[in-house]
């Protein structure tokens, strides 16, 4: 699909047919790197805008889906940078005595409260270990998650070889596995 | 003991690393497609509606043109009106009476230039 402005309510028309088409893919990348709902449309929103915005900046030499996909990635890692700032800050304010509210990850109702404490811990020390990877093994590492990509497309996606995504993947796995044993073993010890 | 601990710890691991694969696929709000061209209105009206404000400027543009062409064409006459100097009535017929008074547009013949004596 190739989007021209060939007036005002064609170029509308084709961009809301681009948005309908990827809605559902933008939501849920950036739903494996936040893991909160409401901020993955957040950020898909601001995708959108983008795309909107940098329509003219877009050359062709790449699929237009691809080319979304990497805004999503981009925007969702700027999300997790900002929350780790304000989770500083966060952290220094409670220091001082002030709390901030606590951010519940997506969870579905199921089982005793006990079952859903545990599944919350869980999520939580998931998401500080994928925090602590670097941007490119977590990006690698989030979309191999998601069926909707293979390793071809994330290496479109992150503009490197399959073969590269291949070893971050590795590198991710091992790393989190070592990250959330060295949780555990504090927390049961 | 030790090995116990260490294999429960690496089960926890993974059970959590499987998280992961169990997230669900979210559907998009309804209202999510309207949500984003409504911000994209409200944020650049400019550019949703450049091409009818660019057939609106062409309009102005025109008739900018031409009132500069009336405006201007009246200012050169008015100042070629100005240019031409004022002539008195005494001039105007100083100049008419020299181009009309030669004998030889005359209406009349002038009696008191005719030789009675040749007669």
């Amino acid at each position: 699909m190739t989007l021209q402005n060939t007036g005002r309510s064609t170029s509308d028309e084709q961009f809301a047919a681009l948005v309908a088409e990827h809605q559902a893919m933008v939501i849920n990348t950036c739903y494996r790197f936040v893991l909160n709902r409401e901020d993955a449309e957040d950020i898909a929103q601001e995708v959108f805008i983008e795309a909107y915005r940098s329509m003219n900046k877009f050359r062709g030499d790449a699929k237009i889906s691809t080319w979304l996909y990497r805004i999503a990635v981009t925007k969702s890692l700027d999300h997790l940078r900002k929350k780790k700032r304000k989770k500083r800050f966060s952290s220094l304010k409670r220091l001082i005595g002030q709390q901030d509210p606590i951010e519940e990850i997506d969870l579905k109702a199921q089982g005793t409260p006990s079952e859903e404490l545990l599944e919350q811990e869980r999520y939580t020390a998931l998401q500080n270990a994928i925090e602590s990877l670097p941007d490119n093994q977590k990006t690698a590492f989030l979309l191999s998650k998601y069926d909707g990509y293979n390793n071809q497309e994330i290496a479109e996606i992150m503009q490197t070889s399959v073969s590269a995504v291949e070893s971050l993947i590795h590198r991710a796995k091992k790393n989190l596995q070592k990250k959330l044993e060295k949780q555990y073993r504090s927390r049961y010890s | 003991m030790m090995h116990n601990k260490d294999t429960h710890i690496r089960n926890e691991a993974d059970k959590t690393l499987l998280m992961l694969d169990d997230l669900p696929e979210l559907t998009p709000h309804h209202l999510f497609r309207v949500r984003v061209m409504e911000t994209i209105e409200r944020q650049h009206p400019v550019l949703l509606h450049a091409p009818v404000m660019a057939r609106q400027g062409v309009k102005m543009a025109l008739m900018a043109l031409l009132a500069a062409v009336n405006i201007g064409t009246g200012f050169l006459i008015a100042r070629s009106v100005q240019e031409k100097p004022m002539v008195s009535k005494h001039e105007v017929i100083e100049s008419l009476s020299s181009e009309y008074s030669s004998p030889a547009l005359s209406y009349f013949i002038d009696q008191t230039a005719i030789d009675y004596d040749s007669e």
